[in-house]
C-alpha cells in the first residue's frame, strides 16, 4: 500500500484545509515542528480507515476543533497494487464515505466493508479504540511512544501470521487441541496443587490433612487404649493383691499362732519374774559369805600385823642400839683424829716459820754482801769517773782543722803586717806617772806604746798634750792593714782560746788522746757496773749510782749466818706429809661419823614407827576381837557359804525356766503380727478403693470401645494414607504431565516462529551483534538473549525496546507483504531515545525496508534525519 | 445315651472396622456381621440345634463398643437358642474387661464360658472350654480339658481357639492346639475356632470358619457346622452357609477390552455381583487405547456393579501404540509431548510409572476433547 496523499479540515487544529502531496514509493519523512499537527496526521489517517464515518462517539466528537460546529473531513489517496484509490469521509454533520477505485465508487457501509476487505481489518467497535481488528495497519502505523511498548501484534496480524508460518512450517503447536488439553490438565493439576509453588491444595490438601487428623486420632486412640489397658491390668494386680491380702486377714494359723505366743509370753513373763527373785536371794546369801569371810579374813590380818609389828619393834631396838654405838665410836675416832691432825698442822708451821726465818737471814746476808760489793763498785768508779771528766775535758778541746788553718793564715798575715809597719810607722812609748790619765785623741789609755801613723794627741792628765804627727804618705795604711791583720789573729785567738796557734796544734795531740782513752775506760766503767738481781741493782753506771746514792752510809757489817737450809726444809717436807696423812684421816672419820650419825637417825625412825605400828596392831587385833572369836567367825562362815549354795542352785532353776522363752522375740512376733493385720487392713481398704475407681474407670471407657475405636482409628490412618498417596501420585501425574506439555508448547513455538525469528534476527543482528529474540505464544516479543544470557524485554532499556518494537513490527510487515498483505509503515516521532549509532543504524534499516514497502517517518527532529536519503516534506 | 445337636461357629468379629473401605460398603460389612447372628440363630432352628458354641473371638478386639455388644446380645436374644460364647485371642478374656460387660447384659440365653471349667449345657452334655486369657498363649490352652472331670456316659464337648500344630503356614507359634487333643482328652467334639475357614482335623475335630468372611484370601462364603453328637458315635458334621459377602481375590491377565468381557462374564457366574467384593489385581500389556478402555469399564461399570473393587491396575503395562500416539495427535507440540513421555517409559527411569500414568493421563485428556469435539 502506497500513500499517495492527504487531505483534512476542520479535523483537530486543522480548521482549515491541509493537504500534503507527493508521498513517494519509499522513505518519506515529514518533517514539522511540535504542535504544529504531525500527530493529527496520523489521527486523522487512522479516523479515515479504521473509524465509521457514521460513528458519533466521543473519539469522533474529538476530531471537531474545539469550538466549532464543523464537520471534520478526511480524503486521502492510496494504491493498493498498483491500482489508486481515493477515500473520502466526512464525520457527524453529513456524514459520509465515498470510495473510488477498483473501477468502481463505493459509498457508506459498502465502501467501509470494501476497504475492510482492500486493507485487511474488521469492523471495530463503535469507539474505534479496538487494536485487535485493525489488522496489519494497526501494527504498522505507530503513533507517538507507541513504539515504545513491546507488544504483540493484534488478532488479525496474529491469524495472518500463523497462517503464514503453518503455510511454512506446518502446524506445529496442535492449535485449540493442545491448548485445551493442557488446560485441562493444568486445572486438575491446580485442583490438587497451586501452580506457582507446587503447594497442595483442594483435594490433596483435605486428604492430607486428613491423613494428618487420623494420625493424630490414631495416637489419641492409642494412648485411649493404653491406658485402658493399663487401667485392667493393674486391676487385674490389684484384686489378686486383695485376694491374698484377705486370704491373710481371715489365716486361721495366724490367730493360733497369735494365741500361742501370748500365752508363752505369760509364762516366759513369770519365769522371768522367778529367776529375778532368786537372782536378788543369790546375791544376798553371797554378800552375807562374803562379809563372814572378810571378817575372819580381816582377824588373821589383825593378829598377823600385831605379831609382825612387835618382831619389827624388836629389830629395830636392837638396830638403833647398835646404831648408836656406831655413832658413838666414830665420834670419838674423829675426836682423836682430828688432835693428831691439829699436832701435825702445829708441827708443819712451825718448821715453815723456822726455814723463813732462816731464808730470811740468808736472804739479808746476801743482800748487805751486793750491797758491799756495789759500794766498792761505786768507789772503783768513781776514780774511773775523775779520770773520765778529765778526759772528756781534754777531748773537747779539740779546735777543728779548718779553724787551725785559718789560724795558721792569720798569724803569717799578721807577721807580715807587722814587718811592712815596722818599716814606717812612729812608735811612741809612753811612761805615765801614776794616777795621770792619759788620753789618746781624747780617748784615756794606758797603753806603753803606741806606734802612730797619723796626727796623733796624747794628752797626760792636765798636762797638756802632745801632738804626734807622722810623715806623710803611706805611713796610716800600713799602720791600718797591721792592726786589722792583729785584730783578725787577735779575735781568732780569742775566740779559739788560745794564745798561738802552735798552742792549737799541741791542744789538738792532746785532745786525740784523751778521746781515744775514754773509749778504753768507758768500757772498763761498763765492765765495773754489771748490776746483781740480789738488791734489784740493773747494769750501769747510772744504776750503780743511784743505788749506792740511795743506801747512804748506814752500812753494817754481818757475818754470814749458821742455819743449815736443806735441814730446814726436809723438815718441813716431812711435817707436810704428816699432815696430809694426819687430815686424810680425819675426813675418813669424818664421813664415817656422818654415815653412823644417818644410820642411827634411820633406825630411830624405824623404830618409832616400829613402835607406832605396834600400838596399831594391838589396837586392830582387839578391835577384831570385840567381833567374837575365830571359832565363832568360822562357823559363820560356814552357814553363809551352805546359804549361799543353795541360793544358786535355786537361781539356776529360774534361769533354766526363764531361758526357754525369749520374752522380747515373743513380743516382736506379737508385734509383728498386729501390725501386719493392720497394715492389711488398710491395704484392704486403699485395695478395695483402688479397685472400686479402676472398675469404673473401666466400665465407663470399656463402653467406647477403646480397642475397636483404636482399630478404627488405625484403619481410618492406614485409608488416610492410602488416599494421600493416590492423589500425590495423581498430582505428580499431573505435574509431569504438565512440565511435559510446557517443554513441548515452548519447543513448538520456537520451532514455530523460527521464520519470524529469522527475519527479526536478520535486522536484530544488526542492531545488537550476536543476539537472538525469542517470541511467546501471541507472538509478542519475550525476550532476547544475548550472550548465551535471556533476558525479559521489560529489563532492557527503553531505547533498545522501542528499537525491537520497530524492528519486530518490521519483520512481521516483512511475512505480511510475502503474503500479499498491503503493508505501510508509519512512525511517529520514532527513535526519541536512540543514539547516534543506534539512530543511524535503524535509519539504514528503514531506508532498506522502504525498498519493500513505503515507510513515513512523522518527526520534528529534521537534523537528526538529515543524514538520510529520502523524500523530505516539509509542514506548513 | 446322651445325644445333642449343635452349632458350631466361630471367629464373629464383630466391631471389625474396615477402615479401607468407603464408608458405605463399611456400613454393610459391619452390619453383614451382625447378620450372620441372625442367620445362625435361623440355621439353628431349622436343623434343630438348640446349642450355639461360639469358639472365641466373638468380637473383633478387646473392647469394642457398647453399640456392638448391645446389637450382638439383641439378635442372639431373639433367636430361640442358647449361645455358648468364648473368648479367643482377639477378645480374650481379664478382669474387669469386655466380658464382664457382656455378661452384665447378657440375656439368659446367652451364656459366657470364660473360665477353663467343664459346664453342664443341658442332661448328659458339658461343654470343657477353653478361654484364652492373653492374645498370645505359648500353652496348650485345651492340655486342662484331658483333667475335666464328666459324669460318666456324658457328652463331652470340647470348645477353643488356637491353631492346630500341624498347621505350621501361618508360623504363628502361638495358642497351639495338639491336633489329637479331642482323643487325649476324650471328647466327643472339639469345636475349634481361629481359622476363618471350615476345616476338618480328624473325625471328631473341626474349625468351623466365620459366618461371614471379613477377608481377601477365601473366596467361600462364611459358614458353621451342624454337629450331631451322640456318645460312642463320631460326629456328624454338616457345613452350612451363612455368609452374605463373597471376598473374591482375582487376578486377570487381559490386554484388550474383549478379554475384560470373558472374565466379566465369568464372574458374574459366581454369584451375585452386588453381594461380592473383589480384589482385582491386572497384568498384561495392553495398548493405551485398550488400557484406558480396560479401565473405564472396570471403574464405570464393574465397580458399580459390585459390593466393592479394590483395583490394582498397575500390573497391567501400557505399549502404546503408533496409533495411540496419532490419537493423541500426529503432530505438533502434543505429539511431541506425547513421545516424551513415551521415551520416559521406555527408558524405565525412576519416574516411569510416573510417566506411564501421565502419558495415560494425556491420552484420556485428548480423548475427551475428541469427545467435546464430536459433541
Amino acid at each position: 500500500m502506497i500513500l499517495r496523499s492527504i487531505a483534512l479540515s476542520n479535523f483537530r487544529k486543522f480548521r482549515e484545509p491541509l493537504r500534503i502531496e507527493g508521498f513517494t514509493d519509499g522513505l518519506n519523512i515529514v518533517i514539522e515542528p511540535n504542535e504544529t499537527g504531525k500527530s493529527t496526521i496520523l489521527e486523522a489517517l487512522r479516523a479515515a480507515f479504521f473509524v465509521r464515518y457514521s460513528a458519533k462517539t466521543e473519539l469522533v466528537r474529538s476530531y471537531v476543533p474545539l469550538g466549532d460546529d464543523v464537520a471534520p473531513r478526511v480524503a486521502i489517496a492510496f494504491d493498493v497494487k498498483g491500482q489508486g484509490w481515493t477515500l473520502e469521509k466526512q464525520f457527524l454533520k453529513s456524514a459520509f464515505v465515498r470510495l473510488e477505485g477498483g473501477g468502481g465508487r463505493r459509498e457508506s457501509d459498502a465502501a467501509e466493508e470494501t476497504l475492510q476487505q482492500l486493507l485487511g481489518f474488521e469492523r471495530g467497535n463503535s469507539r474505534g479504540t479496538d487494536e485487535e481488528t485493525r489488522g496489519p495497519l494497526g501494527m504498522l502505523w505507530v503513533e507517538q511512544m507507541g513504539a515504545l511498548e513491546v507488544k504483540g501484534p493484534n488478532r488479525i496480524v496474529r491469524d495472518s501470521i500463523r497462517g503464514v508460518l503453518e503455510a511454512e512450517v506446518g502446524a506445529v503447536t496442535g492449535g485449540r487441541r493442545f491448548d485445551a488439553i493442557r488446560a485441562g490438565v493444568e486445572t486438575a493439576y491446580s485442583a490438587l496443587r497451586t501452580p506457582a509453588t507446587g503447594k497442595s491444595r483442594g483435594d490433596l490438601l483435605a486428604a492430607e490433612a486428613r491423613a494428618s487428623a487420623a494420625a493424630a486420632a490414631r495416637q489419641a486412640a492409642e494412648t485411649g487404649f493404653r491406658d485402658y489397658e493399663h487401667a485392667l491390668a493393674e486391676l487385674d494386680g490389684v484384686k489378686a493383691r486383695l485376694r491374698l491380702l484377705e486370704r491373710d486377714l481371715v489365716d486361721p494359723e495366724t490367730v493360733e499362732t497369735r494365741k500361742a505366743l501370748e500365752a508363752d509370753q505369760k509364762v516366759a513373763e513369770s519365769a522371768v519374774l522367778r529367776a529375778t527373785a532368786a537372782e536378788a536371794q543369790f546375791g544376798r546369801a553371797e554378800e552375807v559369805a562374803r562379809t563372814a569371810s572378810s571378817r575372819i579374813e580381816r582377824l588373821a590380818a589383825a593378829e598377823t600385823r600385831a605379831v609382825a609389828a612387835s618382831a619389827l619393834l624388836q629389830e629395830k631396838s636392837v638396830a638403833e642400839a647398835a646404831a648408836r654405838a656406831a655413832s658413838d665410836g666414830a665420834g670419838d675416832e674423829e675426836k682423836r683424829l682430828r688432835a693428831c691432825l691439829d699436832d701435825a698442822r702445829s708441827m708443819r708451821e712451825a718448821r715453815e716459820t723456822a726455814l723463813g726465818q732462816a731464808r730470811e737471814r740468808a736472804r739479808a746476808h746476801a743482800v748487805a754482801a751486793a750491797a758491799r760489793r756495789a759500794v766498792d763498785a761505786r768507789r772503783a768508779l768513781a776514780d774511773l769517773e775523775a779520770r773520765e771528766r778529765l778526759l772528756v775535758e781534754e777531748a773537747a778541746g779539740a779546735i777543728p782543722e779548718r779553724d787551725l788553718g785559718d789560724l795558721a793564715k792569720l798569724e803569717r798575715a799578721a807577721i807580715e803586717a807587722r814587718a811592712r809597719f815596722e818599716a814606717g810607722a812612729v812608735r811612741v812609748e809612753v811612761a805615765v806617772g801614776d794616777g795621770v790619765p792619759l788620753r789618746i785623741d781624747g780617748v784615756e789609755s794606758d797603753v806603753a806604746w803606741l806606734d802612730i801613723l797619723a796626727a796623733t794627741k796624747i794628752e797626760l792628765g792636765d798636762a797638756g798634750s802632745v801632738t804626734i804627727r807622722p810623715p806623710r804618705g803611706a805611713g796610716r795604711s800600713i799602720e791600718a792593714d797591721l792592726a786589722t791583720a792583729s785584730e783578725a789573729l787577735a779575735a781568732a785567738l780569742r775566740s779559739l782560746g788560745l794564745d798561738s796557734h802552735s798552742a792549737g796544734v799541741a791542744r789538738n795531740e792532746r785532745a786525740a788522746a784523751a778521746a781515744r782513752e775514754l773509749t778504753a775506760l768507758r768500757s772498763q766503767m761498763a765492765a765495773a757496773c754489771p748490776g746483781d738481781a740480789t738488791i734489784a741493782l740493773a747494769p750501769g753506771a747510772d744504776a750503780l749510782r743511784a743505788f749506792v746514792a740511795e743506801l747512804g752510809a748506814g752500812m753494817a757489817d754481818a757475818l754470814p749466818p749458821a742455819d743449815d737450809l736443806d735441814a730446814l726444809e726436809a723438815g718441813l717436807g716431812e711435817a707436810r706429809l704428816a699432815e696430809a696423812d694426819a687430815a686424810g684421816r680425819h675426813d675418813d672419820s669424818r664421813i664415817a661419823l656422818s654415815k653412823a650419825e644417818t644410820v642411827l637417825a634411820r633406825t630411830q625412825a624405824e623404830l618409832g614407827s616400829a613402835l607406832r605400828e605396834d600400838v596399831a596392831a594391838r589396837e586392830d587385833l582387839r578391835n577384831v576381837l570385840e567381833g567374837g572369836d575365830r571359832g565363832a567367825l568360822e562357823g559363820a562362815l560356814a552357814e553363809a557359804r551352805r546359804e549361799r549354795a543353795q541360793k544358786l542352785e535355786a537361781l539356776e532353776d529360774a534361769r533354766e525356766g526363764s531361758r526357754a522363752f525369749d520374752v522380747d522375740a515373743i513380743r516382736r512376733r506379737i508385734e509383728n503380727l498386729d501390725r501386719a493385720a493392720r497394715r492389711a487392713g488398710e491395704e484392704r481398704l486403699e485395695l478395695t478403693a483402688r479397685i472400686a475407681s479402676l472398675e469404673s474407670t473401666i466400665a465407663r471407657e470399656g463402653t467406647t470401645g477403646p480397642a475397636g475405636v483404636l482399630a478404627e482409628a488405625r484403619e481410618e490412618e492406614d485409608a488416610a494414607i492410602a488416599a494421600v498417596d493416590k492423589l500425590r501420585r495423581e498430582a505428580d501425574v499431573l505435574e509431569m504431565l504438565r512440565s511435559v506439555l510446557l517443554d513441548a508448547a515452548n519447543e513448538a513455538s520456537r520451532t514455530f516462529m523460527g521464520p519470524v525469528t529469522r527475519r527479526a534476527g536478520h535486522y536484530v543482528e544488526r542492531l545488537l551483534p550476536g543476539s537472538g529474540l525469542s517470541f511467546d505464544e501471541a507472538l509478542g516479543l519475550s525476550g532476547v538473549a544475548r550472550a548465551g544470557m535471556e533476558e525479559a524485554c521489560a529489563d532492557l532499556s527503553r531505547g533498545t525496546q522501542e528499537q525491537l518494537a520497530i524492528l519486530t513490527r518490521l519483520a512481521f510487515a516483512d511475512l505480511l507483504l510475502e503474503d500479499g498483505a498491503p503493508v505501510s509503515l508509519i512512525l511517529d516521532d520514532p527513535l526519541v531515545y536512540s543514539d547516534d549509532t543506534r539512530l543511524e543504524t535503524m535509519t539504514d534499516i528503514l531506508k532498506d525496508a522502504s525498498s519493500r514497502m513505503q515507510v513515513i517517518l512523522l518527526t520534528c527532529r529534521s537534523k537528526a534525519f538529515r543524514h538520510v536519503d529520502a523524500n523530505r516534506m516539509m509542514l506548513k | 445315651m446322651a445325644a445333642l445337636r449343635i452349632l458350631h461357629s466361630a471367629d464373629w468379629q464383630l466391631g471389625k472396622p474396615f477402615g479401607r473401605f468407603p464408608a458405605d460398603v463399611r456400613a454393610a460389612l459391619s452390619e453383614a456381621r451382625l447378620d450372620a447372628i441372625d442367620r445362625l440363630g435361623s440355621v439353628a432352628s431349622s436343623t434343630g440345634a438348640s446349642h450355639v458354641v461360639v469358639a472365641g473371638d466373638v468380637f473383633d478386639n478387646v473392647e469394642p463398643g457398647d453399640r456392638i455388644v448391645a446389637q450382638a446380645l439383641s439378635r442372639m436374644e431373639r433367636a430361640p437358642v442358647t449361645w455358648w460364647l468364648m473368648p479367643g485371642n482377639h477378645d480374650h478374656a481379664r478382669a474387669g474387661g469386655l466380658w464382664g460387660r457382656v455378661r452384665s447384659r447378657a440375656p439368659s440365653n446367652v451364656r459366657i464360658v470364660d473360665t477353663a471349667e467343664p459346664v453342664e449345657m443341658e442332661e448328659g452334655a458339658w461343654l470343657l472350654p477353653a478361654p484364652l486369657e492373653h492374645r498370645k498363649t505359648v500353652a496348650d490352652p485345651t492340655a486342662a480339658m484331658a483333667d475335666m472331670a464328666t459324669p460318666p456316659g456324658a457328652l463331652r464337648i470340647g470348645l477353643a481357639h488356637g491353631s492346630i500344630t500341624e498347621f505350621g503356614a501361618s508360623g504363628d507359634a502361638a495358642n497351639l492346639i495338639p491336633p489329637d487333643r479331642a482323643r487325649t482328652a476324650g471328647l466327643d467334639y472339639l469345636a475349634l475356632g481361629d481359622w476363618h475357614g471350615f476345616l476338618k482335623v480328624g473325625d471328631r475335630t473341626a474349625y468351623s470358619g466365620t459366618p461371614e468372611t471379613d477377608r481377601f484370601g477365601r473366596d467361600e462364603p462364611g459358614g458353621c457346622i451342624v454337629a450331631g453328637l451322640r456318645s460312642g458315635e463320631l460326629p456328624s458334621l454338616e457345613r452350612i452357609e451363612t455368609g452374605r459377602y463373597r471376598w473374591l481375590s482375582r487376578r486377570w491377565s487381559v490386554a484388550n477390552p474383549d478379554e475384560l468381557e470373558r472374565e466379566l462374564a465369568m464372574l458374574r457366574g459366581e454369584g451375585r455381583l452386588p453381594d461380592m467384593l473383589l480384589s482385582l489385581g491386572l497384568s498384561g500389556v495392553a495398548s493405551l487405547a485398550d488400557r484406558v478402555a480396560i479401565l473405564a469399564m472396570l471403574d464405570d461399570r464393574l465397580a458399580h456393579e459390585l459390593r466393592h473393587l479394590d483395583l490394582d491396575a498397575d500390573g497391567l503395562g501400557v505399549r502404546p501404540t503408533d496409533d495411540d500416539i496419532a490419537l493423541i495427535d500426529v503432530q505438533g507440540a502434543l505429539a511431541r509431548a506425547t513421545e516424551t513421555l513415551r521415551l520416559r517409559v521406555e527408558t524405565g527411569g525412576a519416574d516411569a510409572g510416573i510417566a506411564a500414568s501421565a502419558l495415560e493421563r494425556l491420552y484420556v485428556e485428548a480423548m475427551r476433547f475428541e469427545a467435546g469435539a464430536v459433541r
